[in-house]
């Protein structure tokens, strides 16, 4: 069911969780949606608090699953884990305030975090159009990157994430061989990719949080650089290279693929941040498998995102569109694994 | 062997997202799929399924590439040499094929590009 924000009831019921919750009355003035998140619904909330511990006017967010669901990825009280976690460590994300896991409220859980400024826009990002230096974005988003890969397990704050896997790179290829399979059309591109990450697999390494969806699009900026990283429902214990491949994966760069690292920067430069700012030597190899399992993991990805609307019925232009994309990762998958 | 939802499929979901007021944008893109399909024709899809149908037999397009995919599947194609090159080949045409007209923008910039 989607959030149905005109609906009086819903409404009723957010503003009594919102005096529940900070002791005050709250007076709703503004609910609307924002634009993005094709997973979760992302709602623009205004509140008046009279009193309590969130006094006066707050620009907050209402995050909530969209209203067909991929099947995968953290629910809301897992993701709220994460984001508690990653903005006690100083990490620029939005502050988590509160978490409904209660679906009477509003018709599903939801979980309420402030609103940051700047923009998550890809083309206005990569384009310049923000402002600011690219070299500054592209360390500010390095030392983040490092910031969230210093989480290690075991952590009882995150239990929602599961424990991590002794083989992250092994777990994830048999994640997408079996999402793979319950596709119904044959994937040539595809099954060559797997054949490829299973022949080239790496050792395992020590896990680390990880993202999961780290790229241009997924965090927000201005002129003066990174403000805040978005999106965190597909953190995950893994691999650091994860987070580095997916960041640089061809669909990321929205017009601008000659600056690999997000449309932002050349990869060198990205790589050489991280690598001061988290102390890790990245392989080079290694990063290269896990860009071929992002492309890999994005095809399976946009084959669900296409099912939601085709199968699903839930009526979204950009989902439909979504099932054209697997051809960019065809194309990155051929690409990076040409002989050598 | 395109993937889906296919031009005509496409063409209605971007009409009902007109009338929704859905981004322009996107409508846009949807009906320039459509038109760059349907301009292609069967025929890029027909040059495909012949060179399949050498290895395979006759056939439609769905079926050679699904026995294809279960032989890239079973490890038929894992050693270098003159069968993986031309499975190789063969990939190369059909996804540049879908690319072009799925997103021909991506695609100008990808080559542009050296790999």
């Amino acid at each position: 069911m989607p959030f149905d924000a005109e609906s009086g009831a819903a409404r009723a019921g957010l503003r009594r969780f919102l005096c529940d919750a900070t002791g005050a009355a709250a007076e709703i003035r503004t609910l609307q949606r924002l634009p993005g998140g094709a997973v979760q619904e992302n709602w623009r909330l205004d509140v008046d608090f009279a009193g309590g511990s969130l006094a006066g006017r707050q620009s907050l967010v209402l995050r909530t699953g969209a209203a067909t669901t991929l099947g995968f990825g953290l629910d809301c009280a897992a993701e709220f884990q994460v984001l508690r976690a990653v903005h006690a460590a100083g990490i620029a994300a939005p502050e988590p305030l509160f978490l409904c896991g209660d679906a009477e409220v509003i018709g599903k859980p939801f979980c309420l975090m402030r609103r940051l400024a700047g923009d998550a826009a890809p083309t206005r990002i990569v384009s310049g159009a923000l402002g600011g230096a690219r070299d500054t974005l592209i360390a500010d988003l390095a030392r983040a990157l490092a910031a969230i890969h210093r989480l290690a397990p075991p952590r009882r704050d995150l239990a929602g994430l599961g424990p991590a896997p002794p083989d992250a790179a092994a777990a994830r290829l048999a994640q997408c061989r079996e999402w793979l399979a319950r596709d119904g059309d044959p994937h040539p591109v595809a099954e060559w990719a797997l054949r490829w990450l299973a022949r080239y697999a790496p050792e395992p390494v020590a896990p680390v949080l990880c993202h999961g969806d780290f790229r241009t699009g997924n965090f927000l900026a201005d002129a003066a650089g990174l403000i805040g990283i978005l999106d965190w429902e597909f953190a995950s214990w893994s691999d650091p290279h994860e987070d580095l491949g997916w960041f640089c994966l061809g669909s990321w760069r929205f017009g601008a693929y000659a600056r690999e690292a997000g449309g932002i920067a050349p990869r060198a430069a990205f790589i050489a941040a991280y690598e001061a700012a988290s102390g890790r030597r990245v392989e080079r190899q290694r990063l290269r498998w896990w860009e071929v399992m992002a492309a890999l993991r994005w095809l399976v990805i946009a084959l669900r995102q296409r099912d939601r609307c085709l199968l699903g019925g839930e009526p979204s232009l950009d989902l439909a569109l979504t099932g054209r994309r697997p051809a960019e990762c065809e194309f990155e998958i051929l690409k990076l694994t040409e002989a050598e | 062997m395109r993937d889906r939802p296919d031009g005509a499929t496409l063409r209605a979901h971007a009409a009902a997202a007109l009338e929704r007021g859905e981004d322009p944008a996107l409508v846009a893109r949807a009906f320039a799929i459509a038109e760059r399909e349907a301009a292609a024709g069967m025929a890029p899809v027909e040059a495909i399924r012949a060179r399949l149908a050498r290895r395979y037999g006759e056939a439609p397009i769905e079926t050679l590439l699904a026995q294809l995919a279960a032989e890239i599947r079973a490890g038929a194609f894992d050693a270098e040499g003159p069968a993986q090159a031309e499975l190789r080949r063969l990939l190369w045409d059909v996804t540049l094929l879908k690319l072009a007209e799925s997103n021909p923008e991506y695609l100008a910039a990808a080559r542009a590009v050296p790999i």
